[in-house]
């Protein structure tokens, strides 16, 4: 779309946005550089004082943080929370502890409840506490031996 | 896209995710940081409102609604930092006129290139605060027209006169004394 580019406007733009037209605003920018085309001589004093001031504010350096700065900017931010276990992550780790606490007990108990029955070998007197360990009934046995 | 991916790093920064945390910081600091200096013309007042633009940033982000650009908002959040100090300052110097200083550039080659760089940072500094507000987004920053205007919420136009004032003005003091 072409637009109508007065000189009055031209020089207002040139003011505001410096001697660049492609600072422009975009909707006026190719009418703008039209005109310019047209007749620069029109705008030379005007140029000529943007670009001065152009060149004099690209002499201003950037502004760059210290690393200390950056340093403190990222520790003011909050830190993540630690997560809390959840009762199921905390399962396996109890469980396992649970497992070998029934297992003792139930050693404990079936050692307490044996038989005192003599038996006839070694392995007969292992096999009997294991089995009244785990709460079995070992007379049965103890008379199938015999 | 910046804006896609300053979403996804605002959710991982306001979970306190420490990658995220430092690429915010380090995409928008200097910006923030160059915005607050040329408003206030003092490097360590200009460090403290970053610090507290940043502070206020990560307090907003577990509710950030993406209404606006990230960049845009932190952006207004420091300026308008930038305005109460400098309100705060003139209030401070009310009764005691600050000492005029000379920030014509001379025509001889005396000035050098640092000399010339201190008279045209001072002499922003001493805009009114719009003006140079206006004049740092648009001819010292990256800033589109659009989100100049965004930042310091007023139009387009509104910013064009601002920046064709700030231009003169700084016209005025820096280059026709040297010409006189």
């Amino acid at each position: 779309m072409t637009q109508t580019m007065t000189d009055a406007r031209l020089i207002e733009l040139i003011e505001a946005w410096g001697a660049d037209a492609t600072a422009y605003p975009e909707s006026e920018r190719d009418a703008a550089k039209a005109l310019l085309m047209k007749a620069p001589e029109r705008f030379a004093a005007e140029l000529k004082a943007a670009r001065d001031m152009d060149a004099l504010l690209g002499g201003v350096p950037d502004v760059m943080p210290s690393p200390a700065l950056t340093a403190a900017l990222i520790g003011s931010a909050p830190r993540a929370r630690a997560q809390r276990r959840s009762w199921f992550a905390a399962m396996p780790r109890w469980s396992a502890v649970g497992a070998l606490a029934s297992l003792a007990i139930g050693l404990a108990i079936g050692l307490g409840t044996t038989q005192t029955a003599p038996t006839n070998t070694t392995e007969e007197a292992v096999d009997t506490l294991i089995y009244a360990a785990l709460g079995f009934d070992t007379t049965y046995t103890q008379e199938a031996a015999q | 896209m910046a804006f896609s991916s300053d979403l996804d790093q605002i959710t991982r920064a306001a979970a306190g995710e420490r990658q995220a945390v430092s690429a915010l910081v380090n995409r928008y600091s200097p910006g923030v940081l160059a915005l607050a200096t040329r408003m206030l013309g003092d490097r360590g007042e200009a460090e403290d409102v970053t610090q507290e633009t940043f502070i206020r940033a990560w307090k907003a982000l577990p509710d950030w609604e993406p209404r606006a650009k990230f960049s845009t908002w932190l952006h207004r959040v420091a300026l308008n930092l930038c305005y109460d100090r400098l309100r705060k300052r003139r209030e401070a110097t009310m009764a005691e006129p600050p000492e005029q200083v000379d920030m014509a550039l001379r025509p001889d080659d005396a000035l050098d290139q640092a000399e010339r760089v201190k008279a045209v940072e001072a002499a922003i500094a001493a805009l009114p605060e719009r003006q140079a507000a206006a004049l740092t987004l648009c001819a010292l920053q990256d800033h589109s027209q659009a989100e100049a205007a965004d930042i310091m919420e007023i139009s387009v136009e509104a910013l064009e006169s601002l920046l064709a004032r700030a231009r003169r003005a700084l016209r005025a003091v820096l280059m026709e004394r040297s010409e006189a």
